[in-house]
């Protein structure tokens, strides 16, 4: 095997990290704590964008008035008729014809309101269409009250994940391997594929860029990447009986991860159906799961969403979790079109915890993006898809859909310097 | 303020309709505090302007206010108006029109609303009460003078003080010639005295001299039987002027008076019209056509908070009012045109609401009800304002001695007092209810309805919201009240938002449940004043009806004192039911409309009755008289048809033609309308059997009650006999066919075949063949199959229910515990969902295993609480025998005076487990205690006292002799989890030691910090990750809980305060926060992932 380009690394993911934890607190908490943060944040970029002509208003000292022109900040509520609702879903009144599931809940109906720390106002105008907009965004928005009570929005300012650092020059290239849903309870399916890119990964086809390839992020699903199927009772929450074949799996996953990480380094992310903990940030795997992979330096398990600067390019991304929900609950078209969403609103998961489960933080917000990464991913995307995406201050971020290889057989490779990706297919029977 | 003052307990009977499934509004929780944003704008109220004392209508808001009367000119122009309120009170005669010319008067008023919204006040004077008594043996016309006289002293002299100046009492005395409704006797009238008086309370007193003394020497009236003397004064004056409720009233030009600033009488009411009318001039126009239409009426429905001590229910005295919220919609439109809310201190602007702050409690008060004069609404609504809000306003507002606080009607000099009102009815059981007078204005508390029309487990506004809207709503804890009013004006603003909700959802409820327009017809039908369908039981529908009827035929009704006789006739009649459960489709044959169809078809009526020897004396053939199964005769047709099947046919025939036009009618309002008046039609001709049965009642018939059941049984057996010697096999058919059941208008008869289709045809062909075996109307339908069908026993059944064959239209489920709230929702759940098993998926062993599935949950202690709770009212505290729920109060008393239930709060338990014979009443605990302190649940109470009785039910059709081995004895009972109390009994003594999470054993010595024992530790990969799936399960219903809550609170940045233990998702999420930093804690023993 070929000597390894050694670079420098740096795991930024401590704040997703939960020491302790407190289930007797609401969500309320994380809510308040982000608008404050994102105020303090943008309060400054809107100052320079529209100037001290227009105040900076909470909806409270409106006190009715109509055509005052200015500028609130606040929390995106989207009101949504179809929203999975528990409470629809316990109602004795609909036991008799269960809602199916909806894949997608946006619809034309919904409604955009803005929430600041006390009150509420519907806005309206074309920058806030309700089908682009998830709830949990903050933002602020630029406008009037008119005679209906709505805010009618002129303008609208989003953080767009603040500064970024340049790029270091450096003299070698390096790049990183992004995969994602490796569904090793599906892998029968397509192990060869898997062999392939184990071939590839250690440079044994001859591939010359396995020299540049520093680490390996396995972006979460890598034992599943379906739900189990659930028993329904009258309890909402059941202990499941844990299948025997995952535990299987995942002692075969040790296996792989063990030829891998002698290749490279390894961090492994759990993803939204691994046998990881449901709630956002999910943490790290446990070293018991992965003793033999555990046992080699390079192999390490992340929690998801991860954030590391390797060889001066910071890298952020989450097992796609964010997306997926983002695109349950508007009708943005693509996962590339929610992620960029996410990056521009300065924000790793805007809808946790509204549809998307995550932990009642008291005193932070760690999803809010501070810093503008060079690569931002989601994975377990149904397909692969790339995009250079230019900040307003020339922040550049290379936003990867990184595919599902149980679905597609391919992973996405980054070139950390140029922040080139491309796909590289291990589809056996498609060469 | 929540309100638990009502007697919340289902309706006695089963009269109460399962109301229909209602689609899911678009309106979701959470969005209302934008959805009130969005209502269109109010006006800019000036405060300054609402000042100005003195209970004359202020006019200090264009919104406010109505639109400027016309000016009208009493010669030329004609005033129309429908009218909603029919009182009367004591006046000076006007001169000029008919009546004594002597006060005092009766005068009648009636209010009403305009088409453009004015609001009419109408004076009708000149109509005098009067009543009948037989004429004795000999009287003639020519001593009508000199009863007159003599009465007339008596009456006068018997006044026992005469303040109103009284100086003639008899207005006059006539012979007249008139039926007796009860028995037919002929068509030749009798002679009856029509004694006319001046005043209504004259009515009893001429009628009780007569009867007690001599009042003409010549003649002796004491065994002279009286008619109709008692009749309410307003009834009779609506009957004898065609006036039925809510009918549109003409005023032709020429012949009434419009009083002005300066006019004599000078205006007594708070309308903007008002006039005088002689009784006999105006013209009442039938519900029919045009005149079907509803005027713009003025609906207000408000709420109140009352900051409350801890622990004490608010009194009036103690405690203040420190908001009120208020919604005024025109009816028909389907937003609020009025939205604000009265606060004591400073309150955060609501976009969308008026906030209108006061400083001083008293203030707020003197212009909220200078608001309602102002606004002038015609209804009044809110959830329990008759027994809560409204009494509660004026007791505080007379407490504080807020001056002209109690004008609340539309009559200027008369105050709103509280009076006790005791209704006893059939439908409703007795019930004790405040009344307060709003002259010309409806309480109409949507409570109220609901009690009447709808079973339901629980009335709390919550309970109801979200059974009709699928919404839950916030409950504030009245603790926290008093906290969000001693907070800031943003605490007080949130408040506010939950005070303003409070009077929205009974708007939306009255819209979607269209309440209003179908009592509004239900009065036009049954020509009885709105008001009184809410406070009055049944009778005086048919009463008015009767009345109406006997009238045009010169019939008059003798009055009856209830004599409290338990006669009973035989009720209907049940074929004993061949329980079991049938795979096969059952057709199902209806009567329709049963009992008005026998009365109408055998002419049975009081006027068509023979008394005994009646018969012999008018000379009757038999085949003129129809002897009934119970023994009675009546008159055939062709000698007198008879006024209730007259009544009966005019109800049916408009309620044909209802349905009719509602077939045809596009416009949804008036769809509404013909819809709520077909209903009110059948609930009305339906009602007219129970009035001949009423013991209690105006005119007790229990002959014709008694015949009309008798045909019914006779008729249920003759269906039964005629299709089982019908469709045999000796005649052609499949099989023979089996009448498995039949109870009262329904008979189910298995035909033995196959399919939907054959069973549909055969049921078609058995209707039309015993339809023609019946008299006319009777009719025999054919309305359903039941495909399959579980027949458990008398009234108990439940199928899967077809009209037509390609897919079912409902599980229709009759007598099972799905409603019942003395059972836990544990009990409903798993009936519904065996139910379903059992006739959707026809999955018999499924169903088994379910219910045995939920048993083993159960007894494992895996049963969310929620479905565990009972709930009952603590109506008082000194019951006879120990309840459960009140040796709870009273436990929790002692824990937390601040929070403990209070007398007419609901409360609701669980049973616990305890040593053995303790006695269920001591064994009963808070739900939250229970999740609290880990006690354990008595899983063999639930088991054995709620289960067992409807589980062996509906099991044993299937499982026969077997079932109660089958589902309460098996394996699945063995296991049983029992749980350790960290308070009571032995907790005190228990020390924790750590043990394995693999295998439970004690941890050996030097593995006390460790999760797994020594054995156990090779399999740490698989432990660790059962641990972590079962937080798994727990994180995502912990975000699901928090985050629905989050939204229905309508807020993101607020904490949620709601303690509405009616929500199902109430204890869920309590438990949830214990269970998931439990398992938390389970994981944590692996030890942090370190990398």
């Amino acid at each position: 095997m070929d000597k390894r380009l050694e670079c420098s690394y740096e795991n930024l993911s401590s704040c997703f990290q939960l020491g302790s934890s407190d289930y007797q607190k609401q969500f309320c908490h994380l809510y308040s704590h982000r608008l404050a943060e994102m105020t303090r944040l943008l309060t400054p970029l809107a100052l320079k964008k529209w100037g001290k002509q227009v105040p900076i208003m909470k909806l409270c000292e409106l006190r009715g008035e109509q055509n005052v022109q200015c500028i609130i900040i606040g929390t995106i509520f989207k009101h949504q008729a179809h929203r999975p609702s528990i409470l629809r879903d316990i109602s004795e009144e609909n036991q008799l014809a269960p809602q199916p599931q909806r894949q997608n809940y946006s619809e034309p109906g919904d409604k955009i309101i803005l929430e600041d720390e006390l009150q509420r106002v519907r806005l309206q105008g074309e920058l806030m269409a309700a089908s682009k907009m998830a709830t949990g965004v903050v933002c602020a928005v630029k406008g009037g009250t008119d005679i209906d009570g709505f805010l009618t929005v002129e303008d609208v300012l989003y953080y767009e994940s603040g500064p970024q650092k340049p790029l270091p020059i450096r003299q070698h290239r390096s790049s990183v391997v992004l995969v994602s849903g490796l569904d090793q309870m599906q892998s029968l399916n397509y192990v060869d594929a898997l062999n392939m890119f184990q071939y590839w990964l250690s440079g044994s086809f001859g591939n010359k860029e396995a020299q540049s390839m520093v680490r390996l992020i396995v972006a979460g699903n890598s034992v599943r990447s379906t739900a189990q199927a659930s028993v329904p009772t009258l309890q909402v929450a059941r202990t499941q009986a844990n299948a025997n074949d995952t535990v299987q799996a995942v002692s075969q996953l040790d296996n792989w991860f063990a030829a891998w990480a002698q290749a490279l380094n390894v961090d492994l992310m759990p993803g939204a159906y691994d046998p990881a903990n449901f709630m956002l940030p999910q943490q790290p795997f446990h070293k018991c799961m992965f003793p033999l992979a555990a046992a080699l330096s390079s192999f390490q398990a992340v929690s998801n969403p991860y954030t590391c600067r390797l060889d001066g390019a910071l890298i952020a991304g989450t097992a796609g979790q964010n997306v997926s929900d983002m695109l349950r609950s508007t009708s943005l078209e693509s996962s590339m079109e929610a992620l960029r969403c996410s990056l521009t609103w300065g924000h790793l998961a805007p809808t946790a915890p509204d549809t998307l489960a995550c932990y009642p933080y008291i005193d932070s917000d760690p999803f809010i993006i501070k810093e503008c990464p060079h690569v931002y991913f989601a994975g377990n995307c149904a397909s692969f898809e790339t995009e250079l995406h230019v900040g307003t201050d020339g922040q550049r971020t290379r936003l990867v859909c990184v595919p599902s290889f149980s679905q597609t057989q391919s992973v996405a490779l980054i070139d950390l310097e140029t922040l080139d990706c491309r796909e590289i297919k291990f589809n056996v029977e498609a060469d | 303020m929540e309100k638990r003052k009502f007697n919340g307990n289902g309706t006695a009977n089963g009269n109460g309709k399962r109301p229909r499934h209602y689609d899911d509004d678009d309106e979701a929780p959470g969005g209302f505090e934008a959805e009130l944003a969005a209502f269109e704008p109010n006006d800019e109220l000036d405060q300054s302007q609402m000042l100005g004392e003195g209970p004359e209508n202020q006019q200090t808001s264009e919104r406010w206010s109505r639109r400027p009367a016309p000016a009208l000119n009493p010669t030329e122009d004609r005033l129309i108006f429908q009218q909603i309120d029919v009182e009367n009170y004591l006046g000076q005669p006007l001169p000029g029109m008919p009546g004594a010319q002597l006060g005092p008067v009766p005068v009648v008023r009636m209010f009403g609303v305009t088409m453009e919204g004015n609001s009419v006040c109408c004076h009708v004077h000149g109509y005098c009460p009067y009543f009948y008594i037989a004429a004795p043996h000999n009287f003639e016309q020519s001593h009508c003078a000199e009863l007159h006289e003599a009465l007339d002293k008596k009456v006068i002299a018997d006044i026992h003080n005469n303040k109103d100046n009284v100086q003639e009492a008899v207005l006059a005395v006539e012979l007249v010639q008139r039926l007796n409704i009860h028995g037919y006797q002929g068509d030749a009238k009798q002679s009856y005295i029509k004694i006319t008086v001046t005043l209504p309370r004259f009515v009893a007193a001429a009628s009780r001299l007569l009867k007690k003394e001599v009042i003409m020497g010549a003649f002796d009236f004491q065994d002279c039987r009286a008619f109709e003397n008692n009749i309410d004064f307003d009834i009779r004056f609506m009957v004898d002027t065609s006036v039925v409720g809510c009918n549109w009233i003409e005023l032709p030009p020429g012949v009434w008076r419009l009083r002005g600033r300066n006019s004599k009488p000078s205006p007594e009411s708070r309308c903007q019209l008002e006039v005088d009318v002689a009784y006999d001039q105006f013209i009442s126009h039938e519900p029919e056509g045009e005149w079907s239409k509803v005027a713009p009426l003025r609906i207000l429905s408000f709420d109140i908070e009352c900051a409350g001590r801890r622990g004490i229910f608010p009194e009036a005295k103690m405690d203040p009012i420190i908001q009120i919220a208020n919604m005024v919609i025109r009816q028909g439109e389907t937003e609020p045109f009025i939205r604000n809310v009265f606060t004591l201190q400073q309150c955060a602007p609501i976009i969308g609401s008026q906030v209108l702050c006061f400083d001083k409690e008293t203030q707020l008060l003197d212009k909220w009800a200078a608001f309602v004069r102002e606004v002038d609404p015609d209804i009044l609504t809110g959830y329990n304002i008759n027994n809560f809000d409204i009494p509660y306003l004026l007791n505080r507002a007379a407490h504080l001695k807020v001056k002209n606080f109690e004008y609340l009607g539309r009559i200027k000099n008369i105050r709103s007092v509280i009076k006790e009102q005791v209704l006893q009815s059939k439908q409703m059981g007795r019930r004790e209810n405040q009344y307060v007078n709003f002259e010309g204005r409806v309480p109409f508390d949507l409570l109220f309805v609901l009690l009447r029309d709808y079973k339901l487990r629980s009335y709390t506004l919550n309970a109801v919201s979200y059974h009709f809207l699928q919404e839950q709503k916030e409950d504030v804890h009245h603790s926290i009240i008093t906290d969000l009013q001693n907070g800031d004006e943003q605490t007080r603003r949130r408040l506010a938002m939950y005070c303003l909700k409070d009077a929205y959802l009974p708007l939306r409820l009255l819209g979607k449940l269209m309440a209003i327009v179908n009592y509004m017809e239900m009065s036009r039908v049954t020509g009885v004043p709105l008001e009184s369908l809410l406070t009055r039981g049944q009778q005086i529908k048919v009463l008015s009806q009767l009345l109406r009827k006997a009238k045009t035929k010169g019939f008059i009704m003798p009055s009856y004192t209830s004599s409290g006789s338990d006669e009973q006739y035989e009720g209907a009649t049940v074929i004993e039911p061949k329980r079991g459960y049938y795979a096969d489709p059952i057709s199902t044959l209806d009567f329709a409309s049963l009992y008005p169809s026998i009365m109408m078809a055998h002419n049975l009526c009081y006027t068509t009755l023979l008394l005994p020897g009646m018969k012999d004396k008018l000379g009757l053939t038999d085949d003129q008289v129809e002897r009934t199964p119970a023994n009675n005769s009546f008159v055939k047709v062709d000698q007198r048809r008879g006024l209730l099947p007259e009544i009966l046919e005019s109800l049916l025939a408009a309620r044909k033609r209802a349905k009719n036009d509602l077939k045809v009618e596009k416009d949804p309002f008036k769809r509404q309308v013909l819809d709520g008046r077909q209903l009110a039609l059948k609930i009305s001709a339906n009602s007219v059997y129970g009035f001949t049965g009423a013991q209690v009642g105006k005119l007790p018939c229990l002959e014709i009650s008694g015949s009309v059941t008798a045909y019914g049984r006779t008729m249920i057996e003759m269906t039964k006999n005629e299709v089982e010697t019908h469709y045999t096999r000796a005649n052609g058919y499949e099989n023979d066919a089996v009448v498995i059941y039949g109870d009262t208008d329904s008979v189910m008869v298995n035909f033995g075949v196959k399919t939907l289709e054959r069973s549909m045809e055969l049921g078609r062909e058995a209707a039309e063949l015993v339809s023609a075996k019946f008299v006319r109307p009777i009719k025999l339908e054919f309305e359903k199959v039941y495909y399959p069908y579980l027949l458990i026993n008398k009234k108990r059944y439940a199928g899967l229910y077809f009209t037509k064959t390609d897919t079912y239209d409902k599980m229709d489920c009759k007598g099972i515990e799905t409603v019942r709230r003395d059972n836990s929702p544990l009990v409903a759940n798993l009936m519904n969902t065996c139910l379903q098993k059992l006739l959707i998926e026809r999955n018999p062993e499924g169903a088994v295993d379910y219910a045995k599935q939920v048993i083993a949950d159960l007894l494992c202690n895996r049963i969310d609480i929620s479905q565990l709770v009972i709930t009952k009212e603590l109506a008082k505290t000194d019951y006879a025998a120990k309840q459960a729920h009140v040796e709870l109060a009273a436990k929790m008393k002692k824990r937390d005076a601040g929070t403990a239930p209070k007398l007419g709060d609901r409360v609701p338990y669980v049973i616990c487990a305890a040593a053995k014979n303790t006695p269920a009443y001591q064994k009963a605990e808070d739900p939250l205690y229970v999740l609290e302190n880990s006690v354990p649940i008595d899983a063999n109470y639930y088991l054995e006292q709620q289960l067992s009785k409807p589980l062996l039910r509906i099991f044993e059709p299937i499982l026969g002799d077997k079932a109660e081995s089958v589902l309460l004895k098996g394996e699945h009972t063995r296991t049983r989890t029992v749980v350790t109390s960290k308070v009571g009994g032995l907790a005190g003594f228990m020390t924790k030691k750590a043990s394995c999470l693999g295998c439970k054993s004690l941890m050996p010595k030097g593995y006390e910090q460790a999760c797994l024992c020594p054995h156990c530790e090779p399999k740490m990969s698989e432990l660790y990750q059962k641990e972590v799936a079962a937080k798994r399960g727990l994180e995502e219903t912990f975000s699901r809980l928090w985050t629905e809550c989050q939204r229905c609170q309508g807020s993101l940045h607020e904490e949620v305060i709601c303690s509405n233990r009616d929500c199902p998702i109430f204890y869920m999420r309590q438990k949830v926060r214990m269970e998931l930093d439990a398992q938390d804690q389970r994981v944590r023993r692996f030890g942090l992932p370190d990398w």
